[in-house]
């Protein structure tokens, strides 16, 4: 870390390195591989096991956020990180439910992206790709239905549903993000409601 | 073993996670823009520093031998007046690092409003390694290869990370044998026989001081009696608790590597600084005072007291401790003390805390004051000097107070903000080169 780092240098507390190393025994333990086989399947630029990272690598991201206890209501992941069309250089679709879109909130998730996207790039050794992991889409809670009225391309237009990966309130669950809940380590199951 | 196998190979190749400081930078400067209308072709210079420039710097060791390091000057932005930026010799320093920082500076110099642009400097390496006279060749071979860049109206290097005013005074000497003339207002920091302010060693604590009073205010909590823990005891940390104890506060903890004290009755300041004057290493370590109990570090830093102010190191306050602080205002008297997860934990607990960017901008602000003396060939008193401290911190912290109120959003925000779009506005006023 920069020495004598002003505000703004500061990296998050995400815990980077154990979050990969999550993602990757997540996957390795899903199809029945080594993690070895993991990355070499990463670097080999395999869709099905590039999704299946970024749906892991999205869901301990938001157990993090979620442990925080302040803010964060409901996580969720759609496009290719659960339709197995991922390229190396795909991002992960995210949409996050909070109870206020402050600038803090939005501060923090711009670093944990720029954390992320660098371990990511060091561990496959790509130099500039993909410029951010993370396309977080921030929804304040008593505007998700609303939220989604507007954001025909997520909600409507989907390719594939969005689908919960944690959320602080099951029984609260409003709007028309709804999903299956996935709040265990269970490994998901194919690409959601194709169109 | 194939899950411990992965962890090393993860942990192999990606090792600490080093995050470009640039790439950070940028971020900041995205977060600011969501806030703010500065036109698109502002935004672009915006994300640019204007010029960088990279030396290489050969220097004959005491053996006889001779290495090559590498040196940068970066000139982020000049819109608002010369640059205005430290240098610092460490062996992380890459282009990057210090393009971020001139970025930084600014904005600082922005949000306090003085007349400068931002700049940073730096050589990779390691000072420990060099002697004396290996430091002072080093120097002086790095000040006349960006001597073509720096001058009191265009650039004005200060110190910062293991730099100290002797390196200041072999700069500014080197410039004059360049130059012809005396140049004292190329750099500010020198030593006060060289030109330096009266006031200048005690600017950073003193404006900590300024910020923490104006907040108090603000908030309607009365400074006789309120209550203080200070992070490390230092040339900011020190400062600002003995000008605290002497304006009214209780000084209820203090710290330094050595160890942290809780004193609830509140220390005797003057007693404090003269152990430490005389104790070894001048640390806090061994001290006996009424009333008092060894803490932890971790400890002080959730105490309940109106003011914590970590003077110490940065990433301090982060996401293990945060929920634990009971502090109602802090003030960042040292760079980068509180994570981005512990600003949002602290940011919802309702716990005020004002940015280093403002807090601790004491420092170049006196800077300013000095490179103002040098050209006036003028010096102050050291009273006319921290008058005029005060009433910039003072207004400056009720500019970001106001935005931050206007825009919804907290201080660090709005001091970015509001430094980002003075400088904006300065390129605006003055268009675009031809």
């Amino acid at each position: 870390m920069l020495v004598e780092a002003p505000s703004g240098f500061v990296p998050t507390d995400l815990p980077t390195r154990g979050i990969l190393h999550a993602a990757v025994t997540s996957v390795a333990r899903c199809n029945d591989a080594t993690p070895q086989a993991v990355l070499a399947r990463l670097e080999a630029g395999d869709k099905a096991i590039h999704s299946s990272f970024r749906y892991w690598l999205a869901k301990h991201v938001a157990a993090y956020l979620g442990e925080l206890d302040v803010v964060f209501r409901a996580f969720y992941v759609y496009g290719s990180a659960i339709g197995f069309e991922a390229n190396p250089a795909s991002d992960i679709d995210v949409i996050v439910v909070v109870d206020r879109a402050c600038d803090e909130v939005k501060n923090l998730i711009r670093q944990v992206d720029l954390a992320l996207t660098t371990a990511f790039r060091r561990l496959l050794g790509f130099s500039r790709d993909p410029i951010s992991l993370l396309d977080i889409g921030i929804v304040e809670r008593t505007r998700q239905a609303e939220h989604c009225m507007d954001r025909d391309g997520v909600c409507r237009g989907l390719h594939t549903r969005p689908i919960c990966l944690w959320r602080s309130d099951p029984g609260s669950n409003g709007g028309s993000l709804t999903g299956s809940p996935r709040q265990s380590n269970a490994c998901p199951q194919g690409p959601v409601s194709p169109r | 073993m194939a899950t411990q196998n992965a962890a090393r190979l993860i942990s192999d190749r990606i090792g600490d996670v080093e995050i470009n400081p640039y790439e950070m930078m940028l971020q900041q400067l995205d977060l600011v823009r969501e806030y703010s209308d500065i036109p698109e072709g502002i935004w672009r210079i915006l994300r640019h520093p204007e010029r960088t420039l990279e030396v290489s710097l050969p220097i004959t060791r005491d053996d006889g031998s001779i290495e090559v390091f590498t040196g940068y000057r970066v000139q982020y932005n000049s819109a608002r007046g010369p640059c205005k930026g430290g240098i610092r010799f460490h062996p992380g320093v890459t282009e990057d690092e210090v393009k971020a920082l001139a970025g930084w500076m600014t904005w600082k110099c922005a949000v306090v409003n003085i007349p400068y642009g931002g700049g940073k400097g730096g050589i990779s390496c390691d000072p420990t390694r060099f002697t004396t006279s290996e430091l002072e060749r080093l120097t002086r071979r790095y000040a006349a290869m960006i001597y073509p860049l720096i001058g009191t109206r265009r650039d004005v290097p200060a110190p910062d990370v293991n730099t100290n005013a002797q390196v200041m005074n072999w700069i500014v000497d080197t410039a004059q044998f360049m130059a012809g003339e005396s140049v004292p207002g190329i750099v500010t920091g020198k030593s006060i026989e060289m030109g330096g302010a009266l006031g200048r060693h005690e600017a950073t604590g003193r404006g900590v001081m300024f910020v923490t009073l104006g907040v108090l205010q603000r908030l309607g909590i009365e400074l006789d009696g309120a209550t203080v823990a200070v992070q490390g005891f230092g040339n900011v940390g020190s400062i600002a608790a003995r000008l605290l104890h002497e304006a009214g506060a209780r000084v209820v903890a203090i710290s330094d590597v050595s160890g942290a004290f809780h004193c609830p009755s509140g220390f005797d300041m003057e007693a404090v600084l003269n152990y430490v004057k005389d104790s070894p290493g001048h640390l806090l370590a061994g001290l006996s005072h009424p009333g008092t109990e060894e803490i932890s570090n971790e400890d002080l830093l959730t105490l309940d007291v109106d003011v914590l102010i970590p003077a110490a190191l940065e990433a301090q306050i982060t996401s293990r401790n945060a929920n634990d602080v009971r502090a109602r205002v802090i003030v960042e008297g040292a760079n980068g003390p509180t994570t981005p997860d512990a600003d949002l934990i602290l940011g919802e607990k309702g716990v005020v805390v004002v940015p280093d960017i403002l807090a601790n901008a004491g420092g170049v602000v006196c800077s300013y004051f000095e490179w103002v003396q040098n050209i006036q060939c003028f010096p102050w008193e050291e009273e006319a000097t921290n008058q005029r401290l005060g009433r910039i911190l003072q207004r400056a912290l009720r500019e970001v107070w106001s935005l931050a109120e206007e825009k919804g959003v907290s201080l660090r925000l709005a001091a970015f903000i509001l430094g980002v779009e003075r400088v904006a506005t300065a390129i605006q006023l003055r268009g675009v080169f031809p």
